[in-house]
């Protein structure tokens, strides 16, 4: 069980971005659908991976039929390798992983086998890995968005989706540390405090200060743990009327008050035309491709690719 | 979480050791957009203690950094207690005067109408206001205390009503003779009012009877 945390200085090959936020309806599988997309279309090879399990539909964002087989195969054994799995989609070099043909008591997981789950992914033969997780923090969420320490946090500017990301980004923090705790060599008296199951209401917050009573020389470690979390953020449906200024605001809080770097990657307008293109069954970016969301979402999976905007999509020419 | 427990005031503002006022005076009120109730960028991240206990050290650092007494005094603070080096307070000249305000043209008018907000709703501030409002005539001295009473300064009223500099000038300093034909006058005096969110028919008659008054003669030589 030590092998999920044990990374270690190896890099692992893809780069992994898990897709997460609390809120359901916010569009995570659209970005997830729209990102793999662009991303692919940069030349690299990409795997979106559905893990939204037992609610799954990232095919339909992606405009083609729910594939026949997928990680299903690989869970019974009948494939390999988790990439054999991988299906092909309409977008040269994107490839879907999908949970939709899995039992419907997927969202189950059995321990063992989210395990074995984590571990295939951070192997994948990819270049890219997206990762499209359900709404909600339970554990097979919490733990598929710990995959890489590149989570994307994808919220609307409403209040209640705001409301759920800092909750997701609380309970993403609250499972980091309590798997560090399980796995090193904590005090005692500390892990006793921190594992104690009775203390259900227990917050990363509380966590930090029992360390820091009974195992003070242990904060830095945890601090340098949970600081080498590159979180990234992502305001999507954007209507004018919001606050403009809303997505720097939230990254300048974020990093004030939690203990890792965030970074506010962009706004997507709203555009009714997004549903539209789910009932056409027809991936967005490629049926819009010069409106302001799709725009945006280039610089975004720009920023994804090279760490910057690329200069030219910084002033559209118009 | 963390809070601004171990932050000195130029941390708590997020503004450098050399800011001017004008500079601490826009960090300040980012940050109270940013901390408030109401603000949405913070909704349900902190309970109501621990938000009552931010504004309160936001409040406490911008009243000390804005006025050069206590500031000074907060400095030698720092400096005596080892918590800065002297050197940090010692890099004047060296920056880059437009190092603010970039980003913020955005949200300026937004920011300012926060502002003019509070400060109307502090009661001895809306007393001021309410004595100089009074009078029949209101004449450009009278329009600069009712805009320092605010405590807003000229081109922040400039960069919001896009009214230029001079021109704001001239009418708090009775210079009729420079002014453009009444109908503009009439126009700044109106975006005047509405950035400070007083009457603007009242201000706009109230000074256009002073200009009168001031001036019957030039009046009478153009007729």
């Amino acid at each position: 069980m030590a092998s999920v945390e044990k990374v270690g200085n190896i890099e692992p090959m893809p780069k992994i971005y898990p897709i997460g936020g609390g809120k359901g309806g916010v569009g995570k599988s659209f970005v997830a659908a729209s990102l793999g997309a662009l991303l692919a279309r940069h030349g690299r090879t990409v795997a979106l991976i559905d893990l939204d399990l037992g609610a799954s539909n990232l095919h339909t964002f992606l405009g083609m039929p729910a594939p026949k087989d997928g990680l299903n195969r690989f869970l019974n054994k009948h494939a390999q390798t988790l990439d054999s799995t991988a299906a092909p989609t309409p977008v040269t070099n994107l490839f879907l992983i999908s949970s939709s043909t899995c039992s419907m008591e997927i969202a189950n997981l059995f321990y063992a086998q989210k395990i074995k789950l984590i571990n295939a992914i951070k192997k994948l033969p990819f270049d890219y890995v997206l990762i499209d997780l359900g709404a909600g923090t339970n554990f097979n969420t919490l733990d598929f968005f710990l995959t890489s320490n590149k989570g994307v946090f994808v919220c609307t500017p409403e209040p209640t989706s705001i409301e759920n990301t800092f909750r997701f980004i609380k309970a993403v923090y609250l499972r980091k540390i309590k798997q560090l705790i399980k796995r090193h060599d904590f005090d005692a008296q500390a892990k006793a405090a921190v594992l104690d199951t009775a203390s259900n209401a227990l917050t990363s917050r509380d966590i930090m200060d029992i360390v820091a009573t009974y195992d003070p020389e242990k904060e830095r470690f945890f601090k340098a743990c949970i600081g080498r979390f590159q979180f990234k953020l992502i305001l999507n449906q954007f209507r004018k009327n919001a606050d403009a200024g809303l997505g720097k605001k939230i990254e300048t809080v974020c990093n004030r008050h939690f203990y890792s770097p965030f970074e506010f990657l962009g706004g997507v307008a709203f555009d009714e035309r997004v549903i539209d293109s789910i009932y056409a069954k027809k991936l967005y970016v490629k049926n819009y491709p010069a409106t302001a969301s799709t725009m945006e979402l280039e610089q975004i999976a720009e920023l994804l690719a090279n760490g910057q905007p690329a200069s030219s999509l910084l002033q559209p020419a118009l | 979480m963390k809070t601004f427990e171990n932050e000195n005031y130029y941390q708590i503002l997020q503004v450098p050791a050399n800011a001017r006022a004008d500079e601490i005076k826009h960090a300040y009120r980012d940050s109270l957009a940013i901390y408030e109730a109401e603000s949405v960028a913070t909704y349900s991240l902190f309970s109501d203690e621990q938000r009552e206990r931010l504004l309160q050290a936001i409040e406490t650092a911008f009243d000390t950094l804005v006025n050069e007494e206590k500031r000074n005094a907060y400095n030698q603070m720092l400096i005596d207690t080892g918590q800065v080096d002297a050197a940090f307070f010692s890099r004047q000249g060296q920056r880059k005067s437009d190092a603010y305000c970039d980003t913020r043209t955005l949200s300026n008018e937004k920011r300012l109408s926060q502002w003019v907000q509070k400060k109307a709703d502090t009661p001895e501030i809306r007393q001021r206001i309410e004595a100089i409002l009074s009078r029949e005539m209101l004449s450009g001295l009278e329009l600069k205390q009712l805009r320092e009473a605010y405590g807003i300064d000229i081109p922040e009223i400039h960069a919001v009503t896009k009214i230029s500099g001079d021109s704001l000038k001239r009418i708090e300093a009775n210079q009729f003779e420079d002014l453009p034909a009444e109908i503009y006058v009439r126009q700044f005096l109106k975006a005047y009012a509405d950035v400070l969110r007083i009457d603007s028919g009242h201000v706009i008659d109230s000074y256009l009877k002073f200009m009168a008054q001031a001036k019957p003669d030039t009046d009478h030589d153009r007729a």
